[in-house]
């Protein structure tokens, strides 16, 4: 198992950002490193305010040659199911890869606090990576410690590496007068 | 007013009465509501940019100031009438190694609320973002450099700084923390590798001194590891002083330190010494259980400063950090920064991971003199090129040195009649222990053509082995041309093969004219300075004259270089004959390599040796990135060509010079005309040792083909 965190400080309010991240996200796509696209696959909105999302990642990352007969591009994605509180302070993320779907399990949340006397915010990112080691054992043996070490690198540094690069992108969204499309 | 320092100390007292006491004794409400008054009579309003210590990695750090004492400080502006209060800082170099280092997250995550404790709000400005140029004077250190406008423009400029030992310069206090208004984000690359830190910080005192500084010394950070591993100590004092060099000449005591022992503060210290007027209020006595950095470490600190890529490589791995707020940008430094740090800060005040730090530090420091030598032998354009300022003041060169420098030369020139021309055409004699030369070289150009190409007043710079400098012109005639001018040249090590022995860098500073006629211009030369004493005297004159379609040049000189003491001892046994035989060699080395340089210079090659800096703000890419473009491009069979690999690392970045593949007799550097075809890596490995032999054989050679 294993915890990953990441936090990040911009110079945009708390509740724009938020707002933003969860509306706009597929905007920014082709700003984030090995991100070919993000689409919203469904969207729930709850009467209490609340939204529950699903958006599916395609991503383009330089996989080793050595794994390219194993780890194909159709796999190389994931489904982001997301419940964003009313308040968009903060929101439960799911994520679902196409790759070793079964073996791996990918949970979280992330949180928006407001920061800098109001101007700005920090989105804290927490989630915890755990791999089900019976699930590797349909992987050849030779093959087990380099595809632990892929998918570990994939979603371990990949995904919050991006969320970095998600908020920075929409933050740099906003400032350029882009406004989110639905208002919280 | 006097100038003013003032040292608040109180066990258990809170830092804003701290703050409150020490500004009281130095008079800061009378000092600064003067000046309040005055931009408020002028313009209704007035500015204020508070500069803190921001050069800390985790919350509560005492590397950093107190953010509460900073707001304190904003309020107690305010009361003073200040209409716009700010918190100022820029990025420095650790921005490009970890996340969250842009001025406002930075200072969020550091603990400032953007309101003072009496609800003012307040807002934090990156002091890069709105810039001039031509602030800094053109001879000096920082010439061509920005510095902020906000900076510049405010009508108070205060700055506040830890109170904290430093691994590189022994403290850090409001000098160092001063450094924060230069835009450039790479700090260590632009303001301490490129150029000297004690000059940087000079010029910015004199262009945009602060009104008031403050040292947070209620909690302080020592340690052997400085702030690399800062070390928390209860010291319970505020200093507030009138002279940012004055508070920290006092802040240095107060370590137990000789000021001095600081190169990024000692010039600055030197121009602000307590003298009669000053006035010192507070206890002077050394912080009780305080730990230094040793004096060891340093050296072996600044040995590795020396070696640019290895420190920048190695700061991201010894840096203590909280990587919850600060995570790093690559994942090769975290995993390093993880192993590492740990090992550098352990030990009773860190010392013995300082002790195993300053073993490493020197083995590079090691490795940069030899590899330097190296290059001065067989590789120089591998070496960097050399940045400085002119080290005399234009204003003190009086008319009467200038207008009497082309009689003096010119009668020694006279004391070489007589002498024969050797084969090669080099007549010399030994002077009072200089060597006395001339030599000349017909080059098929024409005059017009030839004096068009080469400017002459930049003739020194087109001598062999120049490294670097910089030149001031004084005076210019009807047309433009310069005819007095100022200049600083560094050379590399004459001979080159004394850099062996540790033989210094030549550096010296000339006052010089130039004289234009039809058919001839010449430049006189002579040394007033060398700021190393590399030389006892360097003067010389070059003429370019008109030769029916030709163009001659003739270059005389009167040179006397200090010999370091293993190659002053060895030349003291030699042989007349031998000393002649080397005396010779060396001036036609000299005179080959220099006409070459002006034929190349006439056809408007570049003939400058070694490689630029780079003026991006970011400096060059960081070791982890070029390291990371390497093994990207590892060849898919799995061979990995280590020598060529560290060989690219160290060696000039894209866009510098291209490598000659060989230099001909007159010294005329050779280039591929297209990029060769990829080799393999054994091939690579091999041809690259076998190239650097063969190159080391030809310059080795020198004029002999």
């Amino acid at each position: 198992m294993k915890d990953f965190r990441c936090l990040v400080g911009v110079r945009q309010p708390a509740r724009p950002l938020a707002a933003a991240v969860r509306d706009r996200i597929g905007q920014v796509a082709g700003q984030l490193e090995q991100v070919e696209h993000i689409v919203t696959v469904s969207r729930l909105d709850r009467p209490d305010g609340g939204v529950a999302l699903v958006n599916e990642w395609r991503v383009n990352p330089d996989v080793p040659p050595a794994l390219q007969h194993l780890v194909t591009p159709d796999m190389l994605g994931w489904l982001d199911h997301s419940e964003w509180e009313p308040g968009l302070g903060a929101c439960r993320w799911r994520i679902e890869p196409f790759f070793m779907r079964e073996a791996i399990r990918c949970d979280g949340v992330t949180r928006f606090e407001p920061a800098m006397g109001g101007r700005g915010a920090r989105a804290a990112f927490e989630g915890r990576l755990d791999i089900d080691p019976s699930a590797l054992s349909t992987v050849p043996m030779s093959w087990r410690a380099p595809a632990s070490l892929a998918v570990e690198f994939l979603i371990g540094t990949l995904i919050p590496r991006n969320f970095r690069k998600t908020v920075e992108a929409v933050a740099g969204l906003l400032e350029t007068g882009g406004q989110p499309t639905s208002a919280p | 007013m006097d100038p003013v320092v003032a040292i608040a100390h109180a066990p258990g007292a809170d830092a804003g009465s701290l703050l409150d006491r020490a500004l009281e004794l130095a008079g800061f409400h009378a000092a600064m509501a003067e000046r309040v008054a005055q931009a408020l009579s002028a313009r209704g309003a007035c500015s204020a940019v508070v500069v803190p210590a921001m050069d800390a990695f985790a919350a509560d750090s005492p590397a950093a100031a107190d953010p509460a004492l900073v707001e304190r400080l904003l309020d107690v502006l305010f009361d003073l009438g200040v209409t716009d209060a700010v918190v100022g800082s820029t990025r420095a170099t650790a921005a490009l190694w970890l996340e969250n280092r842009d001025v406002f997250v930075a200072a969020d995550l550091l603990g400032y609320r953007y309101e003072t404790p009496a609800g003012r709000p307040y807002e934090v400005v990156d002091l890069a973002e709105e810039v001039r140029g031509d602030v800094f004077p053109a001879w000096g250190a920082l010439a061509g450099t920005p510095l902020s406008g906000a900076w510049l423009d405010a009508d108070l400029r205060l700055v506040v700084a830890a109170n904290r030992t430093d691994e590189d310069d022994g403290y850090a206090l409001c000098l160092s923390t001063l450094l924060s208004v230069l835009p450039l984000t790479d700090k260590d690359y632009h303001y301490r590798y490129r150029r000297d830190a004690g000059e940087v910080t000079a010029e910015l005192l004199a262009a945009a001194p602060p009104h008031f500084a403050v040292v947070d010394a209620v909690v302080s950070a020592h340690g052997a590891a400085g702030g690399r591993a800062p070390h928390a100590l209860r010291t319970d004092t505020v200093i507030a002083a009138s002279d940012a060099a004055l508070a920290d000449y006092i802040g240095a005591l107060k370590m137990g330190l000789d000021p001095f022992v600081s190169p990024l503060a000692a010039p600055s210290l030197r121009a602000a010494r307590p003298a009669a007027g000053t006035r010192i209020l507070g206890p002077l006595e050394a912080w009780p259980g305080w730990i230094n950095v040793e004096p060891g470490m340093l050296a072996a600190a600044a040995a590795r400063r020396g070696f640019v890529t290895a420190d920048r490589a190695l700061r991201p791995a010894l840096q203590q950090v909280d990587r919850e707020l600060f995570p790093f940008r690559h994942p090769a430094n975290d995993w390093m920064n993880r192993t590492f740090a740990p090992l550098a800060g352990a030990g009773d005040g860190g010392a013995d991971g300082a002790r195993l730090v300053a073993a490493v530090n020197l083995l590079l420091g090691e490795a940069e003199r030899a590899g330097t030598t190296w290059g001065v032998l067989f590789d120089k354009d591998a070496l960097r090129r050399r940045e400085t300022r002119l080290n005399i003041d234009p204003a003190a060169v009086t008319d009467a040195e200038y207008d009497a420098l082309a009689a003096d030369l010119s009668i020694q020139a006279e004391l070489l009649r007589g002498v024969a021309a050797d084969a090669r055409g080099l007549r010399w004699r030994f002077d009072d222990g200089a060597v006395l030369f001339d030599g000349a070289r017909r080059f098929p150009v024409p005059f017009d053509a030839f004096a068009g190409a080469v400017p002459i007043h930049r003739a020194i710079q087109f001598m062999n082995d120049y490294a670097g400098g910089r030149a001031l012109a004084t005076g210019l005639d009807a047309e433009g041309r310069v005819v007095r001018q100022l200049e600083r040249n560094l050379y590399l090590p004459q001979p080159n093969y004394t850099a062996v022995g540790g033989g210094m860098v030549i550096d010296v500073t000339k006052i010089e004219t130039v004289e234009y006629a039809p058919r001839r211009q010449r430049m006189f030369w002579k040394t007033v300075k060398s700021e190393n004493g590399s030389a006892v005297v360097d003067d010389g004159i070059v003429t370019f004259e008109a030769l029916g379609e030709d163009t001659l040049v003739t270059i005389w000189g009167r040179q006397q270089f200090r010999l370091p003491p293993l190659w002053a001892a060895l030349d003291r046994e030699l042989a007349p004959d031998v000393k002649r035989a080397l005396v010779a060699d060396a001036y036609h080395r000299f005179l080959d390599r220099t006409f070459a340089n002006l034929e190349a210079a006439a056809e408007g090659r570049d003939v400058r040796l070694g490689r630029s800096w780079s003026d991006a703000s970011e400096g060059e890419p960081l070791p982890v990135e070029q390291a990371a473009e390497l093994l990207k491009r590892l060849p898919s069979d799995g061979r990995f060509d280590l020598a060529g690999a560290v060989k690219a690392l160290l060696r000039p970045q894209p866009g510098s010079a291209p490598q000659p593949v060989r230099i001909d007799a007159d010294g005329f550097r050779h280039f591929e005309a297209a990029p060769a075809a990829v080799p393999s890596p054994l091939g690579t490995a091999m041809s690259g040792a076998l190239e650097d032999l063969r190159h080391a054989a030809w310059v080795d050679a020198g004029a002999q083909s």
